[in-house]
């Protein structure tokens, strides 16, 4: 599904809504600078096919998670904007719980183990 | 000489005839490859180079089409099982009628009035979701619902007061009874499928591609 040479494609595939959620939840965005921003704050590690996004973006706008509406470039021309609803804020969090939970069973573990 | 609008345009048709289809979807994706190609040629990059790579990162059409397809499924399945519930009833009413006329020995001016009656309360059933996109969407939820009760409501009231005030004055009620039987359906069809598009949300419209033209 995705292309990542640095990061697993399963991960990248798991953690593709977490991380959309995470950037709508500090507001209003559209996919093209959501990518951007996700490649941008990974330096690069975390890639996906550009198009494969929109997929993403639409199951979740079907879960009832985010909204989408249309509106203007600064050239003029139409972009589709998404934001966060109420439903995807609680999913939000519900997926930072799990993840940080993840992350801290791990670091757990890789600390006992190297040091 | 490289024509960078003819090149997204045929872009464009290759995905519309690889089976990407929904208007909606293709000017997302066109409006992504269109930023993506100025971002590039804004830091110096002509434009056929910056085209090739738009068209390199985005992905081969097919994968995207099956993700695009999971994403649609449940929606398709339910609106293929609304159609086969929609036909057998329609099939349904259409037979009743047709047995229910033919036995009775109507005029041909009563069977006009007759077949009508049954071919608007279908149009209205089956064409609904066409007058959608026409009616406003209300913001919140409570008045929606009640909007739409009301709407219900005001149909099986107005067909009661036709059965109740309007009917007696009828003479030969017996020979046109079914006609006016399934005229007193008419209204309660039209305010409830007034009702159910009234109680619709922007993401319900949405869900069944209903929207209202951007």
């Amino acid at each position: 599904m995705y292309s990542a040479s640095m990061i697993r494609k399963e991960l990248v595939a798991a953690s593709a809504e977490p991380l959309i959620l995470a950037l709508l939840s500090e507001g209003e965005s559209y996919g093209y600078a959501i990518l951007q921003e996700i490649k941008a704050r990974s330096q690069g590690q975390l890639q996906w096919t550009d198009g494969m996004l929109y997929p993403v973006l639409h199951r979740m706008e079907r879960k009832g998670w985010i909204k989408a509406r249309w509106g203007e470039s600064d050239t003029g021309r139409k972009r589709k904007y998404y934001s966060l609803k109420k439903n995807g804020q609680k999913a939000h969090e519900t997926h930072r719980d799990q993840w940080l939970k993840v992350h801290s069973v791990l670091a757990g573990l890789w600390k006992e183990k190297y040091v | 000489m490289f024509d960078l609008e003819h090149a997204v345009s045929e872009w464009r048709r290759q995905w519309a005839g690889s089976g990407v289809k929904a208007s909606e979807i293709l000017d997302e994706l066109e409006s992504h490859l269109r930023e993506d190609i100025q971002q590039q040629m804004r830091s110096g990059v002509s434009p056929q180079q910056a085209f090739d790579a738009a068209l390199q990162r985005f992905g081969r059409y097919q994968a995207l089409k099956t993700e695009f397809k999971k994403v649609s499924g449940d929606t398709e399945v339910l609106g293929m099982l609304m159609v086969v519930i929609c036909t057998i009833l329609a099939g349904f009413i259409v037979w009743m009628s047709g047995y229910t006329f033919l036995q009775m020995e109507l005029s041909p001016s009563e069977q006009i009035i007759a077949y009508a009656a049954v071919a608007f309360t279908l149009l209205v059933a089956c064409g609904w979701r066409y007058a959608v996109p026409f009616l406003p969407v209300i913001a919140s939820r409570g008045k929606r619902m009640g909007a739409g009760l009301i709407c219900i409501v005001s149909g099986v009231v107005l067909s009661n007061l036709f059965c109740n005030f309007i009917l007696p004055h009828f003479e030969n009620r017996d020979q046109q009874l079914p006609a006016i039987g399934f005229w007193a359906v008419f209204p309660i069809a039209v305010f409830a499928c007034l009702g159910l598009a009234l109680m619709m949300s922007a993401d319900d419209r949405a869900h069944w591609k209903m929207r209202r033209s951007q």
